[in-house]
Order: structure tokens, then C-alpha cells, then sequence
């Protein structure tokens, strides 16, 4: 929007009079302020479109690919390695102590595991001590494998950023479904049954 | 209109030769092996801690509010720092390491990359840089050959200015 | 008690401000005279209005009344007093609150120093105009953002939580909210008489003189506001970095941008009574942009630690920013083509040229900060994906467009108006040239390193002799009266903007990081400096408890960087510890929580020049009220541009009316188009 002079001549014999030129030029200045209106409407209608606050969308791009490696000491002290788990599905649970929907959902795993069967629950400890994490189990139960990730480099791997996170892998080791936030045995049960038979057809 | 002499200058035959063209071009001359000696040099870090820095200054931190992962203290980015730093000390080029926690954390890289409607981001600057530029350009090209087209003034002209200048001479005698 | 006495504060400011506008616009369409004094009547009222539930608001919080909902999420009986005045602008309802009272103020201001020209249709709008704006902002807060708010108090209530921990342990919280409301808020009053001078039609000189002073003293407040808000997150957050391009730092820098355009700009149209329309479009623009950035800023829509809660009120405020948009695009485009002066710029070298490349340049600033802030957004409804815009975009924007404003700022204060020869330049330019090439030899001398700082480095030398040649003959002539005035003052301004930038060029790029794990009692030596632990110390006050490591660095001084946890809220902040000096800033955190034998993680960080970003700024503000200080010869408003200057403020370069057929502007008095 600049003081362009626009090519009418300008007369040199008399004083510049400023209205009877304004009135002489072409009216440039309603077009740009309308192109300028145009692209602002175009940026408010993107603003007013826009949704607040933070999303809580789980990304599923490592859905269908290998699962990462999770290779780590057990609370008990063994040795664990997902790779041998491979023939079986496998549940994958990132776990915190302090995290309130992980302690709500821990009665629910603990009910799936016990019922049987349908895959093995395994936990990695996200952000959290060994001591407090033997504590939660021992007062709170549970007798499946707890994995120590002291170094964070699993739920790096995994690309966990907030916990309760459940993952789903298959037999062949390939993750199959991605869960975050708080889980109920039904649901697991449900999901499960769901890609057992996708993947026996 | 080069009555531009400083104030207080020696004689300004001296003045004037030592802003002449040989001035000038010794002070190119230095100038440019200044800033030569001092591009040369490396830049960049200069460590691994700094690596490690510059790393996590171009990831996005997961879970905070427009933090770098550099800047946050959450636990996942934490995490992705210490993640850098076992790389780092690995040996991993930075390219690879950026690409491994993009796999685990989709869109961290902040550089949006050029594709698809990320271009934009980077296109629209470039015309806005160039159009304004240009617009000056061609508005200035136009000035110009109106001016010239004006002509010199004229008796007229110089009339009227002194009667201008006369007039509000009067009403300038104020502090 | 004090929710209703608040809520009847606020409801009378909304009346009044409304039916003042009202009555004011319907007294200036009809030319009633008589009616523009029930108008300013009633925006005393508002004035009135809002300093009482200002004063609510404080007492309240004084007195911890928790039947106030915002009383229950800000106050706290830990809080010091000094910070719980301070947190009624900690949060959102609160902050709108402090812009109501600030822009009472203003309106205070206003209606005082016009009082005399109370009848004149210029003030008149100004005054309606402002009253709008207060309307809106009374609205917002009877509607989603009301801070009177009350709520049954909880059962097991004992204490509030207070302020957000990270507004509670530094007194510049004290200060640096006020401070960048008065700049903000400040925009209003010259944004205000560009409408009016629309709406009027009185284009000519007269209005812009009147609030040049206001407009200057806006944006050093808001320049302050900026530095402090840096120094603060430097300070505070631990990170080590002064600016992120946050988005809500950059909804800050934006109207900075287009208002340091506009006192440039404004400089022509005093001079020649060119470039009218740039200067209408960035006062609008600036004030668009405030309002914007307060959307961006409260609506939640885009990320930012320094978001406040999104609300309900991201609507209201971008209704409104359509609204000032659609008023200001639609008074240009239906005024635009009158204002068009008959001047022309002859010569891209000389001084018009340069203040046009200038907007053009800061215009492109404005666009590409706004551009990556929005960006987010505009990704997000094309494709969905959650997409982040940070720094390293906006760095490599920045730094061409700071470097090309860097030239300009060598080159311009020698530019004559009207037309340069290239002698002149040669020979004006001569010292500041060596400045350049000093200021170089310091950069290698230093260890400057990279292309890009060499550049920087040179062309701040240049931009300083330019500036230090300006004053240096100023004061020559006038004494002490050289530094101030107008184009004295703006190059002391200069001065500030120089050190700023290359202290950030300096800073972003050689900045020197290690890290190291101590023993207590182990030392290490790294960066040129010996760091000795020495253990840890608990400290424990109302409202904090801190593990502080205590480090001794070369053998003097001891320093505790700390790990910092706000008792009420849990929250966990490292506090940094920083040494200053002349040439570089120590700064070290503490990485992990040591036990009281354990291993300390320490983080060092050298970073050069960072005590000059702060100079920079004070020179800035300092600057800016030198240059608002009147010249011995002030020019008058009816002068004619082209007449030799008689002594002025500035260097009287052009001794001779420079004549080209025809094109010869005066200076208009104000009124000369009334329609």
C-alpha cells in the first residue's frame, strides 16, 4: 500500500491541487484494501476453525511395523527379550507409579492376566524406581514381568511420552494396535479376540 | 552537493584525498580479509555436550506446550536427551539421529521439510521479499522518469516558493 | 460484597463506555456540539469504573476473599503481599483487568491534554474510538472473562494454590506485565486518532503530530516490556535462552515490528507528507496485531508455554480483531486515494527512499513472524497433522531481514532528503566505513567465528559510526542539546538496536556448552574456568523448597544453581545461577537431584555478550523518552517541508529547497479537507 503516483500527467502550470487530482486517478486503494481484506478473512477463518488446547491423539505410525526391541532386567533381576516372545501376543504395558490412570488401570490387568490365556502382559517401568514400582506390586499384586528402562532408551524407542500406553504384538513380532490412556480387561479381551480373527483369516 | 565537510577537519584537500577512491578500496581491502579470516574459521560445536544441544534445539518436545526438547524438563524429554546423548557418544551423524527420534515421535523435526504444505512456509517469504522489493523497484523506476519528465523548474516555480517561504517566514520567528 | 461491588464496577464501565460511544459518534454525525460534553462525561465514568474494580480486585485478593473464584485459583496465604498484589495479573480474567485499568489510563491522558480542543471532531472520534475499544474490553470481562466470578468455596479448601510457580519467584513479575501493557495499550491512543483523522478527513499533519509523542512513548514501554520479558526467561527458565520464538513472544514482537515502521515512516510524512497511507495502514496494523497477539496469546489455539488457560474468550477476541481489521481496511480503501500525496520519491538514494525500503522491509519482518505463527493453524485445517513451526524457520528468516535493516541503519542517517550523490555517500560514510572495519578486527581479535557473525559485526560498526557521526556533530553544534531531540534521540535508539543485535549474534552463535559430573569435592576445569562442588543445601521457605548445589567457581565465588519445588503446586523448576560479566555470562544449572554424597550433574554455558542484550535494551528505552524531549526549533506543523531548515533538531543538511518542476509539497494545516 504505497504512495504509488499512477500515470495520469502531471500538469506543471498550475499548483498541485490535491483533490481534483485525487479525484482524477484511478482508485487503487479500494482494491488493495479488499485484496488485503481477503487474505486477513482467509486467516481469521482458519483461526476460527481452530481447536484449543493440546490433543490427545496417540500417533499410530508404528502400528503394522516391527516392534522395537525391549531388551532389559526384570524387577526380580532376570533377563527379559521381547524377541523371545515371538509365537505368542504379547501385551506391552508403560507403567508409572505416580501416574493415576496407571494405578486405576492396574486391577484390570491384573483380572486379564488372571482369567488367562489370551496373551502375555508384560510391563516396562516408565520414569520411575525399581523401589517404588516392587512396592506398588507388592501391595497391590501382580505376577507378570516387570521391565526396568532406568535409561528411558524403551520408551524412546517406542516413542511413549505419556503414560498409561498399551501396546498390542503379534506372534511374528509386529505391533498390531497402539492404546493410550487407562485400559479395561473387557476391552483388551474385545480387541484381541478382534485381530486374532483378522489374523487367522 | 558535497559541501559535506566535518566540522573541525584538517585542511580539507587532505580531507578530501583520504576519502577518495584509494580510501576506500584499502578499506575494502581490509574489511574483506577481516571477515575472510574470521569465516574460515570452524563453526559449529565444538563438543559433544554442544552436539548434544544443537540436537535437542531441533526436536519438538512431545508432550509440552511449543517447548524444544532442549528447553523442556518432562520425563519423556529427558529422555529423548539422554537417548541423543548415548548416540552422540556413539558416533551417530546428526541426520541419523534426528531421523530415529522423527520415527519414534512423529512431527518432532522442527524444520518443517519442504514438502507438501510445509513449502508454503517456506515459498511465501520469498515472495513477499521479492514482490515488495520488486513493487519498490518498479515504483521508483517510475518516479524517476517522472521526475525527469517534469523538466527544471521554472521561473514559476521559484516565484512561488518564495512566496511561500516569505509568507511563513512571519509565522517562524517563534522559539 | 467485594464480587458485587466489582461486578457493578464493571457493568457501569460497560454502560458508560457504550453509551458514551454512543453518544459521542451520534453527536459528531450530526455536529452537535453540545452533546460531545455528555460524551466526555461519560468516559470519565469509564475511567472511574475501571479504577474501582481495579481496586476490588486488589482488595480482594489482599484480604484472600476465596468466595471470588479467581481469588481461588491466584491467591494463596503463602504468597509474599508484593506477589499477591502482582498475581491479579497472573492469570487470564485478571489480565483483562489490568488492560481495562491501563486503558482508562490512557483515556485519561487523552482527555485531559484535549480538553481544551474538546469541541474539535478530531478529538471527538479519537475519544469514540477509544471508548469502543473499552466496550469490548468491559464486555469480555461480563461476559466469558469475568474476574468477579464467585464460587462456593470448596469443602476441604485450606489455601489456594497461588500463582503458577513459575510467576511466583522473580519480581519482574512485578513489573514486566504492566510494563508491555503500557505498550500495548499505549497503541490505542495514536491508533485512535488515525480513525478519527479517516473519519474526518482531515489528512494533513496535524493529528500525527499530536500523538507522535504518544506513539514513541508506547513503544519504549513496549520495547522495555520485550527486554524484560527476555531477561526474565534467561533468568528464571534455566534454559539459557532469552528467545524462543514463542508464539507468544513473537504476538509481542509483531506490533514492535510494524510500530517501529510506522516512527519511521511518520518522519517522511512530516518532511514531505508522503507515504500517508503506509502510515495510516501500520498505525491500524499495529493495533491489529496487539489484539491478535492477545488472541493468539489467551484463545489456546496455538502452543506456548506462555499460553494463559484457553476460555471461552478466543471468539470474543477474534470477532473483535475482525471487526478493527474490517473498520480500519474499509476507512482506507473509502479515504485511501484522497490522502495520496502530489511528492514523489525521485531518487531511491536519499532519505524517503531509505524510510520506504524500511517499511517494505519491516513489513516483510511482520509478515514472516506472523506467517510461522499462525502457521501451525493453517497446516492443522489443511491436512490435519499437528504441525510445529520453531526456531530454526524463523532464525533463518530473521537474519537476512536483520541484516538488510542493519545497512539501512548505517546508511540512512547520512542520506540527505530528496537526492544523494554518490560523493556524498563516499564521503559521509567514510569513518563510519572504518568503524566497520574496526569493529571486524575486534570480531577476530575476540574469536568471532562464521560468516554470518562477521557480517553482523561489520555492519553493527558500520550502523555505530553512522549513529556516533550524527551525535558527535550534533553535539558540536548544540552541546548537550545534541543528544537529544528527535533524530539525536533516534540515534542513541540506534545505538540500543546495534548492541542488541550484535550481542544476539554474538550470543546465538558462539555460545559454549559442557557438561559435567562432579563428586563433592571434585573440581573440574572447563571453558577456562575451575568448577568445584562442594555438596548440597537444603533451603526451605513458605512457599519453596530448593536443593541447591554449591559450586565454587575459580576459587572465588561460590554459586548454587538449584532445583526448585513449589510446595503448593508440586511443580518442579531449575533455577539457574548465573554469573555476569563484562564479556560473557557464566551460567549453570543443576541437572539432577544429587543425593547428599552423590554425583552433581552441572551444565555450563558461556554466553557471550549477554549482559549488552540488557544495555541494549535500557539504551533503547532511554533513548526513546531523549528523543520524545522537544528540540530547540521545533519545526511547526504548517511549515512548509521543503524550506531550509533553520537550525533544527536534526543535521540541517539540506540548507537549500531542493526544486523540481511542479513537485513541491507543503505541509497542509490541519482542516484543510474537511468534507
Amino acid at each position: 500500500m504505497s504512495d504509488i503516483h499512477d500515470d495520469a500527467t502531471v500538469s506543471t502550470d498550475a499548483p498541485d491541487d490535491a483533490v481534483s487530482v485525487a479525484v482524477a486517478r484511478p482508485r487503487r486503494a479500494p482494491l488493495i484494501a479488499a485484496a488485503v481484506a481477503a487474505v486477513l478473512a482467509v486467516l481469521i477463518g482458519v483461526m476460527a476453525a481452530a481447536r484449543s488446547g493440546p490433543r490427545d491423539i496417540v500417533d499410530r505410525s508404528l502400528v503394522g511395523h516391527a516392534a522395537p526391541a525391549i531388551v532389559g532386567t526384570l524387577l526380580d533381576g532376570g533377563q527379559f527379550d521381547l524377541s523371545r516372545r515371538r509365537g505368542s501376543w504379547v501385551l506391552v504395558n508403560f507403567f508409572q507409579t505416580s501416574c493415576t490412570p496407571c494405578v486405576q488401570e492396574h486391577p484390570e490387568l491384573r483380572s486379564f492376566v488372571e482369567r488367562g490365556g489370551q496373551a502375555e502382559l508384560v510391563t516396562v517401568v516408565y520414569v520411575d524406581s525399581a523401589a517404588n514400582v516392587r512396592h506398588f506390586f507388592t501391595r497391590n499384586g501382580g505376577n507378570w514381568p516387570v521391565v526396568l528402562d532406568d535409561d528411558g532408551r524403551i520408551s524412546v524407542s517406542y516413542g511413549v511420552a505419556k503414560v498409561p500406553e498399551t501396546w498390542i504384538v503379534d506372534p511374528d513380532g509386529v505391533v498390531q494396535d497402539r492404546i493410550g490412556g487407562a485400559v479395561t480387561a473387557a476391552r483388551l479381551d474385545a480387541l484381541l479376540a478382534a485381530l486374532r480373527a483378522a489374523r487367522g483369516r | 552537493m558535497s559541501d559535506s565537510i566535518d566540522a573541525g577537519a584538517a585542511r580539507p584537500s587532505l580531507n578530501q584525498r583520504v576519502k577518495g577512491w584509494p580510501g576506500w578500496l584499502l578499506l575494502a581491502a581490509i574489511a574483506a580479509t577481516l571477515i575472510a579470516v574470521g569465516a574460515s574459521r570452524s563453526q559449529g560445536p565444538s563438543n559433544n555436550a554442544e552436539r548434544i544441544d544443537a540436537i535437542a534445539k531441533q526436536l519438538r518436545c512431545p508432550v509440552c506446550a511449543g517447548e524444544t526438547v532442549y528447553e523442556s524438563r518432562v520425563a519423556s524429554a529427558m529422555n529423548i536427551k539422554a537417548d541423543i546423548a548415548r548416540q552422540v557418544a556413539a558416533g551417530t551423524p546428526d541426520a541419523q539421529i534426528k531421523s530415529s527420534i522423527e520415527r519414534a515421535f512423529p512431527d518432532s523435526v522442527l524444520v518443517p521439510d519442504g514438502k507438501g504444505v510445509n513449502a508454503l512456509l517456506w515459498i511465501l517469504p520469498v515472495i513477499a521479499v521479492v514482490t515488495g522489493l520488486g513493487a519498490l523497484a518498479i515504483v521508483f523506476r517510475r518516479w524517476k522518469a517522472e521526475a525527469i519528465a517534469l523538466g527544471a523548474p521554472t521561473d514559476d516555480d521559484r516565484a512561488l516558493v518564495a512566496a511561500a517561504l516569505d509568507s511563513n517566514d512571519e509565522h517562524d520567528r517563534e522559539p | 460484597m467485594n464480587a458485587a461491588l466489582g461486578t457493578a464496577a464493571i457493568a457501569a464501565g460497560f454502560a458508560a463506555s457504550l453509551l458514551g460511544f454512543v453518544n459521542l459518534a451520534f453527536a459528531l454525525i450530526g455536529r452537535r456540539p453540545r452533546y460531545v460534553r455528555m460524551g466526555t462525561i461519560y468516559a470519565w465514568v469509564v475511567v472511574g469504573a475501571s479504577v474501582a474494580a481495579f481496586a476490588v480486585m486488589e482488595r480482594a485478593l489482599v484480604q484472600r476473599d476465596y468466595r471470588l473464584a479467581y481469588v481461588q485459583k491466584v491467591g494463596s496465604s503463602r504468597t509474599p503481599r508484593l506477589f499477591n498484589i502482582a498475581a491479579l495479573w497472573s492469570s487470564l480474567e485478571g489480565s483483562i483487568l489490568l488492560w481495562a485499568l491501563i486503558l482508562a489510563g490512557y483515556l485519561t491522558l487523552v482527555l485531559v491534554r484535549f480538553r481544551g480542543r474538546r469541541n474539535d471532531p478530531l478529538v471527538g472520534w479519537a475519544t469514540a474510538t477509544m471508548l469502543a475499544v473499552c466496550t469490548f474490553f468491559f464486555l469480555l470481562m461480563l461476559g466469558p472473562a469475568n474476574p468477579f466470578r464467585t464460587a462456593l468455596i470448596p469443602i476441604n479448601f485450606v489455601d489456594g494454590p497461588g500463582p503458577n510457580a513459575l510467576l511466583q519467584n522473580h519480581p519482574l513479575m512485578l513489573f514486566h506485565p504492566p510494563i508491555l501493557y503500557l505498550g500495548y495499550v499505549g497503541f490505542t491512543v495514536p491508533f485512535a486518532f488515525a480513525i478519527a483523522a479517516l473519519v474526518t478527513g482531515r489528512v494533513g499533519e496535524g493529528w500525527l503530530l499530536e500523538t507522535r509523542r504518544w506513539t514513541l512513548v508506547a513503544w519504549a514501554f513496549l520495547t522495555l516490556g520485550i527486554v524484560l520479558g527476555s531477561w526474565w526467561s534467561y533468568e528464571v527458565l534455566g534454559w539459557g535462552g532469552f528467545w524462543a520464538w514463542d508464539a507468544v513472544e513473537n504476538a509481542s514482537l509483531l506490533p514492535w515490528l510494524t510500530g517501529t515502521a510506522y516512527l519511521h515512516s511518520v518522519l517522511v510524512q512530516e518532511r514531505r507528507g508522503m507515504l500517508r497511507v503506509w502510515n495510516l495502514s501500520l498505525l491500524a496494523a499495529t493495533f491489529s496485531l496487539t489484539i491478535l497477539g492477545t488472541f493468539l496469546t489467551r484463545s489456546g489455539v496455538i502452543d506456548s508455554v506462555h499460553a494463559f488457560t484457553n476460555s471461552r474468550i478466543g471468539p470474543y477476541l477474534l470477532a473483535f480483531f475482525a471487526v478493527v481489521v474490517a473498520v480500519s481496511l474499509g476507512l482506507i480503501g473509502w479515504r485511501g486515494d484522497r490522502l495520496r500525496s502530489p511528492g514523489t520519491i525521485d531518487s531511491p538514494l536519499s532519505r524517503e527512499g531509505a524510510f520506504l525500503a524500511n517499511n517494505v522491509l519491516f513489513a516483510a519482518f511482520a509478515f514472516v513472524v506472523l506467517l510461522g505463527t499462525v502457521f501451525p493453524l493453517v497446516g492443522e485445517a489443511l491436512n490435519g497433522r499437528k504441525l510445529t513451526v520453531g526456531r530454526p524457520f524463523f532464525d533463518s528468516m530473521a537474519t537476512p531481514l536483520g541484516l538488510a535493516l542493519l545497512t539501512l541503519m548505517a546508511i540512512a542517517p547520512v542520506l540527505p532528503w530528496r537526492k544523494a550523490s554518490t560523493e556524498l555517500l563516499r564521503d559521509r560514510l567514510f569513518w563510519p566505513a572504518w568503524c566497520a572495519a574496526g569493529a571486524l578486527a575486534v570480531a577476530v581479535v575476540v574469536g568471532g567465528r562464521g560468516l554470518t557473525t562477521m557480517i553482523a559485526f561489520g555492519l553493527g560498526g558500520f550502523a555505530a559510526g553512522a549513529a556516533l557521526r550524527q551525535l558527535v556533530l550534533a553535539t558540536r553544534r548544540q552541546g548537550w542539546r545534541g543528544l537529544v531531540g528527535r533524530a539525536n534521540g533516534g540515534m542513541i535508539v540506534h545505538l540500543g538496536v546495534i548492541i542488541v543485535a550484535v550481542a544476539l549474534a554474538a550470543a546465538n552463535s558462539h555460545q559454549r556448552t559442557a557438561e559435567l559430573r562432579l563428586k563433592p569435592g571434585q573440581s573440574a576445569t572447563v571453558l577456562g574456568h575451575t568448577f568445584t562442588y562442594n555438596g548440597v543445601a537444603h533451603t526451605e521457605d513458605k512457599t519453596t523448597a530448593q536443593l541447591k548445589a554449591r559450586i565454587l567457581v575459580d576459587g572465588k565465588q561460590e554459586y548454587r544453581p538449584a532445583q526448585t519445588v513449589f510446595l503448593a503446586s508440586g511443580t518442579l523448576v531449575p533455577t539457574p545461577s548465573v554469573r555476569t560479566g563484562f564479556a560473557n555470562d557464566l551460567y549453570l544449572t543443576l541437572e539432577n537431584r544429587p543425593a547428599d554424597d552423590g554425583d552433581a550433574i552441572i551444565k555450563v554455558l558461556v554466553m557471550p555478550l549477554a549482559l549488552w542484550l540488557w544495555v541494549g535494551g535500557i539504551v533503547m528505552f532511554v533513548g526513546t523518552f531523549l528523543a520524545a524531549f522537544p528540540g530547540r526549533n521545533r519545526r511547526r506543523p504548517t511549515a512548509p517541508v521543503s524550506a531550509p531548515a533553520t537550525a533544527t533538531d536534526d543535521h540541517g543538511d539540506d540548507r537549500e529547497p531542493v526544486l523540481s518542476g511542479g513537485a513541491i509539497s507543503l505541509a497542509v494545516e490541519p482542516g484543510a479537507f474537511d468534507v
